[in-house]
């Protein structure tokens, strides 16, 4: 299935079927950590540019083409 | 007494209250630019600002794993918010339209949990000057979601009062372009706004390079003011943070203390009458 990625198209080796959720954790974003809880999965997901909570995730399935991003906190002025 | 400004103190204290909330501090500070996430930190802590302003950006989990690391930015920019209490302030940077600064800006509240937004929707890239018909969409459509908008805007009388209409919580003209440094470029206009918008919370947002300016534009009756580069890319951030922390509050001070009004002629402070060789004439002494 292909789907793109923060603006980068990728072929993941999956049939339809795919979660939201299965896909954060292949690519490593659910297994953030830090020692500060509060700052701990400090991410925002949106799908074809629709936000999609987190108690939304396993809910969520993708289909070919579909967009991700997925954003996070930076400084800025 | 006659001054330049008719500021009467409030009996109360000099709170800077926003959207019904209370700002601790009239220097706001942004987090981009530092040579790394410890003097970043010891610059908020210098400041003790009222806002920080952050952004948003796709990034990959190894870049979000550094980021909330021990040692990185915004773990310790956490750290700061909690010890001194400053509010964070999400920004739009970047956004080119209204659909971008409105999707960017409902991100924003989910990730940072706040519905302050800073609204930026750049217009030339050169001179990142703010789309003044763009930000007045966006800023339409963010008020009916129910943040509080706080503008980027030029200096512009009618625009800032269309987005006081809108119901925008303050507005924030530019002093100059975005990191020049140049300071209040446009010192009439932007007392033009004090004087025709007396009860809005103005801030001059960018532009600023030295604490002297910030003081000016506190003196002008500006309600704050938000600079990042020329306290980011100085030497030694903390102090020009603490420095730029000094200016803001002696602004302050000065402007409700009331400036006098400049005057062409001198005018001696020293009272000539009593003088032992008053209106003595010739052969001076």
């Amino acid at each position: 299935m292909r789907l793109i990625i923060n603006g980068e198209s990728c072929d993941l080796p999956v049939s339809a079927g795919l979660s939201l959720y299965q896909l954060l954790q292949q690519l490593g974003y659910l297994q953030i950590r830090s020692e500060d809880a509060a700052v701990s999965g400090n991410f925002i997901v949106a799908v074809n540019q629709q936000i999609v909570s987190a108690a939304l995730y396993a809910g969520t399935y993708l289909n070919e083409d579909d967009c991700i991003d997925i954003l996070g906190a930076i400084t800025g002025g | 007494m006659n001054t330049e400004n008719n500021a009467a103190p409030d009996a109360g204290g000099d709170v800077l209250q926003i959207a019904g909330e209370t700002i601790g501090s009239r220097l706001w500070l942004g987090s981009s630019l530092y040579p790394s996430p410890q003097v970043m930190g010891d610059a908020v802590a210098a400041a003790t600002p009222g806002f920080v302003t952050v952004s948003l950006r796709r990034q990959s989990a190894a870049q979000l794993q550094e980021q909330v690391s021990e040692h990185g930015h915004w773990h310790l920019l956490h750290q700061q918010l909690a010890s001194t209490g400053a509010k964070l302030l999400p920004n739009t940077a970047g956004c080119h339209s209204a659909r971008e600064a409105i999707l960017l800006a409902q991100m924003a509240r989910e990730l940072f949990a706040t519905d302050w937004i800073k609204l930026e929707v750049i217009g030339d890239d050169y001179s990142l000057q703010p789309h003044p018909l763009q930000l007045v969409e966006a800023a339409r459509e963010l008020v009916a979601q129910g943040f509080k908008v706080l503008p980027y805007c030029t200096d512009d009388l009618v625009l800032c009062q269309t987005l006081l209409e809108l119901g925008c919580a303050a507005v924030m003209p530019w002093g100059a372009p975005i990191g020049t440094g140049k300071g209040l470029m446009n010192p009439y206009q932007l007392k033009t706004l004090r004087e025709r918008l007396p009860q809005a919370v103005l801030v001059v947002d960018a532009g600023l390079g030295k604490p002297s300016q910030a003081m000016a534009a506190l003196e002008m009756g500006f309600d704050a003011v938000l600079l990042n580069t020329a306290v980011a890319r100085a030497h030694d951030p903390a102090a020009m943070a603490g420095a730029f922390k000094q200016a803001v509050d002696g602004g302050r001070a000065a402007y409700r203390a009331g400036l006098m009004c400049e005057r062409d002629q001198a005018s001696p402070s020293t009272p000539t009458l009593g003088l032992p060789f008053w209106h003595q004439t010739g052969g001076g002494v």
